[in-house]
């Protein structure tokens, strides 16, 4: 059924274009450049109910690259990745405020259906969520088949190539048609990646994917990301500071005020927040004295 | 679309193949977009279709039942008009006391009976109490008229007969008992079963006996749902006719005796109807109306204990 690897093998070379890859160059940059910004955060604040859960963050995800978002529990990150592609949409009461700027297009004001922004924007969650009613195949090809395409060809190979991206492809290449709930949580977890990556999004966003995943495969997952960012970009909610300091080439630094609305503290270079930080709040942060 | 599929034969760069999938999604958008507003107008014509004839029950019954609702209609018992003073047919009172008598005895019945029933239902493993929950279930559909003739022929008969007693409250109290138990109870036991099993789990892990568990986590987390099920029996029942209507005989006095006979607000609307006195028959509106706000009422009191027992629970 899906034989088509040893076909797609066999055209690669007459058919090989002699472009390079956009991965490769951005692998040449080092990290401190001035990268293309995808997406961009001006003054953005998110309240429930007319209280306030986030305030205040401006910065910019850089293309290619992986961001991180870091802070103790309850300063906002979720509320914050999920502003990110207009999940609040469907929350009662949820107010964003401020701008969100995809490619210098308004997400909120601009001209982009929800639908199709959410097929640009993915979204991995903190606990699997495979369609348990599905089959491993048709969970990837969902979202496309969300999207009108039908085409059997396409999907097989696309589904192959997400699955094959999620590191998932050699363990379950022979049971497609298993159902979804069948597989290990971290297997899930990886589904649930492809399941995004088949959809070709221009950023993934992850709330702390590997929170529910032994060492294995979060080790898996964290590799993952950094091939991954080659195709996609990567913003990333963890509790695990090595796992930021691990993965991330920005990093965002979030806490709760006074007020204990979340707020952007910090934003910069991993590197920089790991080492040299200019706020004494992530410092203290880093070295675990409080949060 | 067959350009595409040729190129996609082949290898594809990653960039290409989003390029390929976002103008797919792009231009089966408008389709999309057709397809959820053709699917809003038939939820919309449904919508039309199930409320304007519910809609118009109730406008109904408002319009021609509101001037009745009058201290004197829900004061005074009924009165047999006789041919010279047809519109002398009196009030309801004597029906309000019926309902609340009758209604009220056999939830007080019903209720701690089906919560008991339910737990036991839902702690069972054993293959006896499996048929028992499907036979409990199966009872919910049990037509109310055939309760009514088993009450008739097992309990009047032999019992309440041999002493005299013919029509009482008390054979419309066991009917409608009868009629409610297994709807509460199939509503209480999938309210206990709707309850995560990690906190059941949790407990028992904290070395809790089950009948704590049972007490402490289940029944406070599926109390909600108990109490809807519960007001949804209630409401049923306080509205039925069937079960009780040869049992119950008629009563023009107000009273609160088990073993009289009773007039119930259902049952004089149907001797209302039943009757040829235009008066008697319009009152049926009046009396149809108080029905509606008394079930409307309850609703809305359960909602409310839900609505708070509900607060700060994701
Ligand atoms: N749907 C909601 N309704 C009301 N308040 C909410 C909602 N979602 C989040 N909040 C509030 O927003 C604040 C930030 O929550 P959020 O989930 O973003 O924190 P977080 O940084 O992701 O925390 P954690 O690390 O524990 O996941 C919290 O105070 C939370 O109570
Ligand atoms: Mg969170």
């Amino acid at each position: 059924m899906m034989d088509m690897s040893s076909v797609t093998n066999e055209m690669t070379e007459p058919f090989a274009p002699p472009t390079i890859s956009i991965g490769s160059l951005v692998d040449q940059i080092p990290s401190n450049a001035p990268a293309e910004t995808v997406l961009s955060l001006r003054d953005v604040a998110v309240t429930f109910n007319s209280k306030v859960a986030v305030r205040d963050v401006s910065f910019d995800v850089a293309k290619n690259r992986v961001t991180s978002m870091i802070g103790p529990s309850g300063s906002g990150k979720t509320t914050l990745l999920r502003a990110m592609n207009r999940l609040h949409d469907l929350t009662k009461g949820a107010v964003v405020s401020g701008t969100l700027e995809l490619d210098g297009e308004d997400i909120y004001r601009g001209s982009i259906p929800t639908t199709l922004l959410r097929s640009r924007i993915g979204m991995v969650f903190q606990r699997p969520n495979p369609f348990p009613t599905m089959s491993i195949y048709d969970n990837v090809a969902s979202g496309l088949r969300f999207n009108g395409i039908k085409k059997k060809a396409f999907l097989d190979d696309a589904v192959e190539h997400a699955l094959t991206s999620a590191a998932l492809w050699e363990s379950v290449k022979g049971r497609m048609k298993a159902a979804a709930g069948t597989l290990s949580g971290g297997e899930q977890q990886r589904l649930c990646i492809a399941r995004a990556l088949a959809v070709e999004p221009e950023i993934l966003l992850m709330d702390e994917p590997t929170s529910s995943l032994d060492p294995v495969s979060t080790q898996h997952i964290e590799d993952l990301m950094s091939t991954l960012k080659e195709i996609v970009t990567i913003v990333i909610v963890t509790h695990n500071m090595q796992q930021a300091a691990r993965v991330s080439d920005d990093c965002a630094f979030l806490l709760m005020g006074e007020d204990r609305a979340g707020e952007l503290i910090e934003f910069a270079s991993t590197e920089k927040i790991f080492t040299n930080p200019s706020d004494k709040r992530t410092l203290d942060y880093i070295q675990g004295r409080f949060g | 679309m067959s350009t595409d599929v040729v190129e996609l034969d082949q290898e594809v760069e990653p960039e290409d193949r989003r390029a390929f999938v976002q103008r797919q999604s792009r231009e089966h958008y408008g389709r999309r977009v057709f397809l959820s507003r053709a699917f809003l107008s038939l939820l919309i014509v449904s919508l039309l279709v199930a409320f304007i004839p519910l809609f118009s029950i109730v406008q109904n019954v408002i319009g021609h039942g509101w001037h009745f609702l009058t201290w004197r209609f829900l004061s005074t018992p009924e009165q047999q008009p006789d041919i010279f003073h047809q519109s002398a047919i009196g009030g309801v009172s004597n029906a309000i006391t019926g309902t609340v008598l009758i209604d009220g005895v056999a939830m007080l019945v019903a209720v701690p009976l089906s919560i008991l029933l339910s737990m036991a239902l839902f702690e069972s493993k054993g293959r006896l109490m499996h048929a028992l929950r499907l036979y409990t279930e199966v009872m919910v559909g049990l037509p109310s008229i055939l309760v009514s003739f088993f009450v008739f022929a097992m309990v009047v008969t032999p019992f309440l007969a041999a002493s005299g007693y013919y029509f009482t409250a008390l054979a419309g109290v066991i009917s409608l008992t009868l009629l409610m138990i297994p709807l509460m109870t199939v509503a209480c036991e999938a309210a206990l079963r709707d309850v995560p099993v990690t906190y059941s789990e949790a407990a028992l892990a904290l070395g809790a006996r089950k009948s704590r568990v049972m007490m402490r986590v289940l029944l406070p987390y599926a109390f909600p749902r108990m109490l809807t099920g519960i007001m949804l029996s209630l409401s049923r029942a306080v509205g039925e006719t069937a079960p009780i209507l040869f049992l119950i005989g008629t009563s023009l006095v107000t009273n609160w005796s088990l073993w009289s006979e009773q007039t119930t607000l259902p049952t004089q609307i149907f001797h209302n109807l039943d009757s040829n006195n235009p008066y008697l028959r319009n009152a049926c509106w009046g009396i149809a109306l108080i029905l509606i706000t008394a079930v409307f009422v309850l609703n809305l009191t359960s909602r409310v204990i839900v609505a708070r027992s509900l607060r700060g629970r994701k």
